[in-house]
């Protein structure tokens, strides 16, 4: 309990100091194109009272919420499945490594020409993007299973769902919160590019009127809530859940 | 009667075992002695149906297999569930738990992780565990191996209470270690290197 308050001391702490050497190159170079912290808290209040602020966030989280969900189930699925079955990871790996090495702009713009500016080719772009990534780590996780604790879950009798929730699940936890906290950050930055080229709401929208008018007290206001909304994320249902989820790592020996 | 006849078993093109005839009466105890390498450990793989990778001729089991549980060398117990939970994955009820864990000495450490117990309280659960599954047969690999003698003591003690308290369970024990054999085993086989 001490530890994840000092932790949150020090996190808190290099926030403060981030400000801080903000706001004093703001002061020096004094120009609209680098607003001072001030400013850029007065443009987030100004979105806020024309409620902008917060349906173009709600706009942004759901669909960040539906192509996680959906890029984790799918990538995570086709991830065990590769990791445990040699057969199945030689077939898909080419297309993972095809998959890798398309420019996400490219997913996107194909889509959007494909299906036309929907939301369905929003999303699914994002989901395009991002699965692949979940895949690869989720595989690894899968090829690290112990093949012994199997052997003894396979003599012990264990059904199959007490395999799933006790000794498959626990071992790809790990490789799973990797994937997550790389899908959230990689995947909200891609619905933004989407929201950009393709979509008439959402931060990735609004960042794109500011950017016409060069408004860059209101992109930066966008982007600092966002960032704030990924963090309380992070420090509230992730770094809790992987806390107590590892606690058995952190015992000492009687 | 329990019978399991191998004719040869080969593993990567090298026959481990060769002409195997196990016999041991219900609640027998049957150590097999043998150097390093000699294939004890390969034996009660087979014998548990989990060496999957050799091959393998002989007609294993004679009639219907006897319902098994097995002390491995290393414990096997799941390092991220307590040691009430690693059991009553087993057995649910969780009294019959707990009276086995009294028997062994570790009622109190029920809420331990694996991690947090000695190499000798891991193989005691591990025994509890093998108990739970109420088997005909308890096939123990070098239960008291890498034990310090005073704890290898007291764990064969305690292989001795449970056959005591457990009648009708055959027991095939492996071993490098004469002293073990003589003190536990009705009968003994010597398994040699080729």
């Amino acid at each position: 309990m001490i530890q994840a308050r000092n932790r949150l001391a020090d996190q808190l702490l290099a926030i403060a100091a981030l400000m801080v050497v903000w706001w004093v190159i703001s002061f020096i170079v004094s120009n609209p194109l680098l607003p001072s912290p001030v400013d850029v808290l007065s443009s987030i209040n100004t979105e806020l009272n024309e409620n902008r602020l917060i349906s173009n966030v709600l706009a942004t989280l759901q669909r960040v919420a539906i192509s996680f969900t959906f890029a984790m189930l799918l990538g995570g699925t086709l991830g065990i499945l590769m990791g445990a079955v040699p057969r199945i990871n030689r077939f898909f790996d080419p297309f993972l490594i095809i998959l890798l090495n398309i420019p996400a702009l490219v997913i996107i713009i194909l889509l959007y020409i494909w299906f036309g500016l929907v939301e369905v080719a929003a999303v699914a772009a994002v989901i395009i993007n991002k699965l692949p990534n979940v895949a690869v780590t989720i595989r690894e996780g899968g090829r690290l299973f112990d093949s012994k604790l199997n052997e003894m879950a396979n003599l012990y009798k264990f059904s199959f769902s007490q395999k799933i929730a006790h000794l498959w699940w626990p071992q790809i936890f790990p490789y799973f919160m990797v994937a997550t906290r790389g899908g959230l950050a990689l995947i909200w930055k891609i619905v933004l590019v989407v929201e950009l080229l393709g979509r008439s709401d959402g931060v990735g929208f609004q960042l794109h009127l500011a950017f016409q008018m060069f408004d860059v007290s209101t992109i930066l206001a966008y982007s600092l809530v966002f960032i704030s909304i990924v963090q309380v994320i992070e420090w509230c249902i992730l770094q809790p859940l992987d806390h107590k989820a590892q606690r058995w790592q952190r015992v000492q020996r009687v | 009667m329990y019978k399991f006849v191998i004719n040869k078993l080969k593993f990567a093109e090298k026959v481990v075992l060769k002409d195997i005839q196990v016999e041991l009466d219900k609640g027998e105890t049957l150590c097999i002695l043998g150097p390093s390498g000699c294939g004890k450990t390969t034996l009660l793989n087979v014998m548990a149906g989990i060496n999957q990778t050799s091959d393998f001729s002989g007609s294993g089991w004679q009639g219907q297999p006897p319902d098994i549980a097995y002390l491995f060398q290393e414990p096997r117990l799941l390092p991220w569930r307590t040691v009430l939970q690693n059991l009553c994955l087993i057995e649910p009820n969780t009294k019959k738990v707990f009276e086995l864990l009294h028997k062994v000495g570790l009622d109190q450490y029920a809420d331990y992780y694996p991690a947090a117990l000695s190499l000798g309280m891991e193989r005691r659960v591990a025994l509890v565990r093998c108990l739970l599954l109420s088997p005909e047969i308890v096939l123990m690999d070098e239960a008291l191996a890498s034990l310090d003698e005073s704890t290898a003591a007291e764990m064969r003690k305690l292989i001795k209470q449970l056959i005591c308290d457990h009648p009708g369970k055959s027991l095939i024990y492996v071993t490098h270690d004469k002293r073990d054999a003589q003190e536990l085993a009705d009968q003994i086989m010597i398994l040699n290197s080729h």
